[in-house]
């Protein structure tokens, strides 16, 4: 019988060292990596027999919108959802995320990108939700820009990817983009230097080293460098000579 | 609001400033000063002459070169301490560049502290013992000296090409880092630019290197 | 007069964070508890768009109008007045997405664009991209940020809610919840809390629903006495992509495009669907209905393919038929279709232009849920619901792009009446925090029990056996021996469950058992939904049963209500508000005739 093999990076608890751990499911067609996991945990037996704990991992949409399922598979990281087992070189290998705390086997805690967001005012200043009419009238091709760079999901792949990227030095290319995304909007410029202020700490933009896999890996196709080279020119206008205007 | 600087900001964009700017366009000035070797010892020695004829040489020296190159050498192991390259997962060309951008940064950081030793002072044992700025007539000969012995010869063709590289994609770093390039296309066209910017580079400066050990350059016995 | 309120909010999708920004900008502190993180939550899904009658392309398009299609779509079960009420807040809805900045496509003056979607003539729905919940779930996300910085959003995320604690006079105070990591149990008090957790589609084994959309939560509160509406009425999407984890949305464009659906006519040709000759291929909608071919409405074409499926004629005698393609130039298709093909293409690995795509109805989306009152309030004090988990707008069948405003509108409701609740509500007094200590010890018993217990049973397997009854039987077509045959099935499952064993002995971060918490739950509902199915003896919006094809508004224009008891559910039926437009034959066949404003 056909079957495959699936490696995984174990880690019982935060502070225990990893391991890898062998299993062998049968061959369906049409299997992605979750439903691998999911064979898996219901009967978590290793490949030479032994009796083992069930893998623990992140997933929800299941459609990569979410975002929750990004792992590292066969050394890339990529959402493990639109991971088809048949497009794989096999024994698969999954790993956790390595530029987040690892909380168990394949989870790791990405709430620090949640905090960066926080960092660089990823919103627009509402008045408030009463009703105030229409939003201001638009360019199509500003919000064919704009929500390229609205779809991201906050799955880290650009961060985990990135060269530049470790021990949260680095705000980086979602955060960024985030930056782009509100500055271009009529009501989300008004509070454009509230926004450059985050992205020019000692952890901001300048960090960047030009090495684009951020774009490479981007599920959602999100125009990565381009945001960052467009707020490399609002923080050198803005940031570096706004006192010129003073 | 009044946007604060970060130390970090600050200290990056003068090492993006400082690699175009006095460093670039200097390395631009030494490889037209080397060419001179083009025509003969004579013209060599008389453009070395000139510019230790500019007034102010030594403010010039230490303020326009020495302070920023050493700051732009030391900032730049620091900026390369932090990498943390994955060029066999993530083998895309930007991400190659990223690698060698910084491998040709160490090479740089040695191979310049060994140029400056060997030619601004003489001072590297077993080596050259006369400083080119102070021995004005004898600078063609003094070049040519060390560029007869083979190995040194091939450090300066590898340091020369490490320098063109680390320049010529330094410029297409700063056109984005300074927000002058932004969008895909520009990225790819500048991209080229810089390619072929960096080929022209190193043809000048490798045949700069070997007018000193062959008359004319590669192709003088043609001229 | 209560000045420091707290109200809780289980759910981090449209509903909930609609209703946390009200809270919080009105001054109130809101606790907020998500199993994911609420960015991840379920809304992400929703691909269409959002309804509002602003009529801006002149097509004497109203709310009225609006209203009118979704009572309609919903064969008049729904309550009038509140899906009134949503059509009139919509286009403020959709406006206030704009302000917050969501990417909703322009029209060449820069205005909001407009789209057809289905079950209307109008374009009524703005859209953002082919992701507008994604869009307007991250808009909410971002604005509940906002105010999660300025202190009045306390997030709990990676947090499930497991019961409410009421007090003895049945009043919600405040609920537990168990951290998923250290499944550490905690009370937390509140002075009302909305339920906002979405759908229920993962008792159906694999729906299109996100794997967090189990309808847990709701089913703790059913089980400590909140009323839940409307159970059996179920959406099924009729296309959808069969996948080994999960069912993913085909658009229904690629019919609309040409697609042709067929099946072999040999049961279990296990051939390559290139080489079956067209001789042996079973047109069955073509044959069926020459008149509309593969362009019949939506419920007809799923019950026809779910029939085949049923009688074994599904390809390889699996649940799924072809959906072809393959007549049409691949250039036509990457023109019209490109986007959907990407998505076939990214999930399954074959080229649709080459290869037929097989796909099989999906489990989409519930009408039914908690009961609430016209202001969202549940038959529990102190405890409302909003959004997909709500029973109120939708009726027997929700209307595309309705689900994202009905969130909005559920959330937005449910706000002020929490708050006005928790003003007027008198603080605990005598109660103290035992009430809040019985609760967790309580929920600490059961999980205690679970741990221990060891028995032959495996909870996933369980699961499986459940959802393939489930959607094998009281989904498109129901016949009351086999409704039956599954309420006898899920008591067996019930029993059975008490004899698993959780599988992991390592309990940090372990699934195992928040998912037997979760399947415990789901058999309770999967009990109400197939029973209220087996009750209901009329075909109506998404429940059909072929032994009883019509609509009978004499004995059934009415709400079903369960309640829980030891035994199983209660069931008893409420009289459907129709105060604004009286009941009229709902066939999509000729077009809709719309009644004059009342």
């Amino acid at each position: 019988m056909n079957t495959v093999e699936i490696h995984i990076k174990r880690r019982p608890s935060p502070d225990a060292p990893q391991h890898w751990e062998v299993f062998e499911i049968p061959y369906r067609p049409n299997l992605n990596v979750i439903s691998c996991l999911m064979e898996i945990r219901k009967n978590p037996v290793t490949k030479s027999g032994q009796q083992t704990t069930p893998p623990s991992w992140d997933m929800n949409c299941l459609e990569q919108v979410c975002g929750i399922c990004t792992m590292v598979i066969n050394g890339r990281v990529r959402q493990s959802c639109s991971a088809l087992v048949d497009n794989l070189d096999k024994p698969i290998k999954l790993e956790p995320m390595t530029k987040f705390p690892n909380i168990r086997d394949l989870i790791v805690d990405r709430s620090q990108m949640f905090d960066h967001l926080k960092r660089v005012h990823a919103w627009i200043e509402l008045d408030g939700t009463h009703d105030l009419g229409p939003g201001p009238r638009m360019d199509q091709e500003d919000v064919m820009e704009r929500y390229a760079y609205s779809r991201c999901m906050t799955c880290g792949c650009c961060l985990e990817a990135c060269p530049q990227y470790d021990e949260d030095h680095y705000i980086g290319p979602q955060a960024i983009a985030q930056v782009r995304l509100f500055n271009m909007h009529p009501s989300g410029a008004m509070d454009r230097e509230e926004r450059l202020q985050g992205i020019m700490g000692d952890d901001g933009i300048t960090n960047c080293g030009n090495a684009q896999n951020c774009v490479k890996v981007c599920p959602m196709n999100i125009p990565l460098t381009k945001a960052i080279y467009e707020e490399n020119r609002e923080t050198v206008l803005y940031g570096l000579l706004g006192w010129l205007k003073k | 609001m009044a946007i604060r600087l970060s130390r970090t900001f600050i200290l990056r964009k003068l090492h993006q400033l400082t690699g175009i700017m006095p460093l670039g366009i200097f390395l631009l000035e030494h490889f037209y000063t080397n060419s001179k070797a083009l025509t003969g010892p004579a013209d060599f020695n008389n453009a070395v002459r000139d510019l230790q004829s500019i007034p102010y040489i030594l403010f010039v020296e230490i303020g326009g070169i020495f302070i920023p190159l050493i700051y732009h050498a030391v900032y730049g192991l620091v900026i390369t301490v932090e990498a943390r390259p994955n060029n066999l997962y993530y083998p895309y060309a930007r991400n190659w560049f990223y690698t060698i951008q910084r491998v040709t940064g160490i090479i740089l950081f040695f191979f310049i502290t060994f140029h400056v030793l060997n030619f601004r002072f003489g001072l590297i044992p077993g080596l050259n013992t006369m400083s080119v700025a102070h021995h004005v007539d004898q600078s063609f000969d003094i070049v040519a000296r060390e560029f007869k012995m083979v190995p040194i010869f091939i450090v300066y063709v590898i340091g020369i090409t490490a320098t063109v590289w680390h320049l010529a994609n330094g410029i297409w770093l700063f056109l984005v880092d300074w927000g002058i390039t932004i969008g895909e296309r520009a990225q790819r066209l500048t991209g080229y630019a810089c390619i072929a910017f960096g080929l022209f580079l190193l043809a000048v400066g490798i045949n700069a290197a070997i007018a000193f050990i062959h008359p004319g350059g590669l192709l003088g016995k043609f001229m | 007069m209560a000045t420091d309120i707290k109200i809780a909010i289980v759910g981090g999708g449209l509903a909930g964070l609609a209703a946390a920004m009200k809270i919080a900008e009105a001054g109130h502190s809101v606790d907020l508890f998500s199993v994911v993180p609420v960015k991840r939550s379920h809304s992400v899904c929703a691909q269409g768009g959002i309804n509002g009658a602003v009529n801006t392309k002149g097509e004497g398009d109203s709310i009225w109008e609006h209203f009118d299609d979704t009572v309609y779509g919903g064969d008049f079960l729904a309550n009038q007045p509140p899906a009134k009420a949503m059509c009139e807040m919509a286009p403020a809805i959709i406006y206030l997405f704009d302000r917050m900045g969501v990417p909703f496509s322009r029209t060449n003056e820069g205005l909001l664009d407009f789209r057809r979607f289905g079950g209307t003539k109008h374009h009524r729905t703005a859209f953002a991209g082919a992701s507008t919940g994604q869009q307007l779930l991250y808009a909410l996300d971002e604005q509940v940020r906002r105010h999660e910085v300025a202190g009045k959003v306390k997030k709990y995320e990676g947090w499930e809610m497991m019961s409410l604690v009421l007090d003895d006079h049945q009043v919600c105070r405040g609920l537990v919840a168990m951290n998923l990591r250290s499944l550490e149990l905690k009370a937390f008090p509140a002075d009302a809390v909305i339920i906002a957790s979405g759908g229920p589609g993962l008792i159906f084994g694999k729906s299109t629903n996100s794997m967090v959309c189990t309808g847990s939560a709701v089913a703790a509160c059913y089980q400590q006495g909140a009323k839940y509406a409307n159970g059996e009425f179920i959406q099924v999407h009729p296309t959808s992509i069969p996948g080994e984890d999960k069912l993913r949305l085909m658009s229904e464009s690629a019919r609309g495009e040409g697609g042709r659906v067929w099946v072999p006519k040999n049961k279990g040709d296990k051939r390559s669907p290139s080489s079956i000759p067209e001789n042996e291929r079973l047109y069955f909608l073509e044959e069926k209905y020459p008149a509309y071919g593969n362009l019949v409405p939506r419920d007809i074409a799923t019950r026809e393919i779910f029939q085949v499926c049923l009688a074994g004629m599904g390809v390889n005698g699996e649940n799924q038929v072809y959906l072809d393609l393959t007549h049409i130039p691949a250039e036509t298709l990457d023109k019209k279709l490109g986007a959907i093909l990407e998505i076939y293409e990214m999930f399954v690995g074959d080229d649709p232009r080459h290869v037929p795509m097989r796909i099989f109805p999906g489990v989409h989306y519930s009408m039914g849920g908690l009961w609430v009152d016209f202001d969202q309030r549940t038959n529990v004090s102190g405890l409302l619901a909003a959004g997909e988990c709500d029973y109120s707008i939708h009726g027997a069948n929700r209307l595309g792009a309705n689900s994202l405003v009905s969130c909005v509108y559920g959330g937005f409701i449910a706000a002020p009446a929490a708050i006005e609740w928790a003003q007027n509500v008198e603080r605990n007094g005598s109660n103290g925090s035992r009430v809040y200590d019985q609760e967790t010890k309580h929920q600490q018993e059961i999980n205690d029990r679970l741990i221990k217990q060891s028995g032959k049973e495996n909870q996933y397997k369980l699961h499986d056996e459940m959802g393939k009854i489930m959607t094998d039987n009281v989904t498109v077509i129901r016949y009351n021996d086999r409704l039956k045959q599954t309420d006898d099935k899920l008591r067996e499952l019930t029993d059975r469950y008490d004899r698993i064993s959780i599988n992991d002995s390592n309990l940090w971060a372990t699934m195992a058992l928040p998912h037997a918490r979760q399947l415990r739950n789901m058999l309770d509902l999967a009990r109400v939904i197939t029973l209220g199915a087996l009750n209901r003896n009329e075909s109506r919006g998404a429940h059909y049963k072929p032994d009883f094809p019509d609509r009978d508004d004499p004995n059934w224009l009415k709400t079903t209500v369960a309640e829980y008891s030891g035994e199983g559910p209660v069931f008893s039926y409420d009289p459907v508000d129709i105060s604004l437009l009286p009941p009229r034959k709902r066939d999509y066949s000729h077009e809709k005739k719309e009644t004059a404003k009342a």
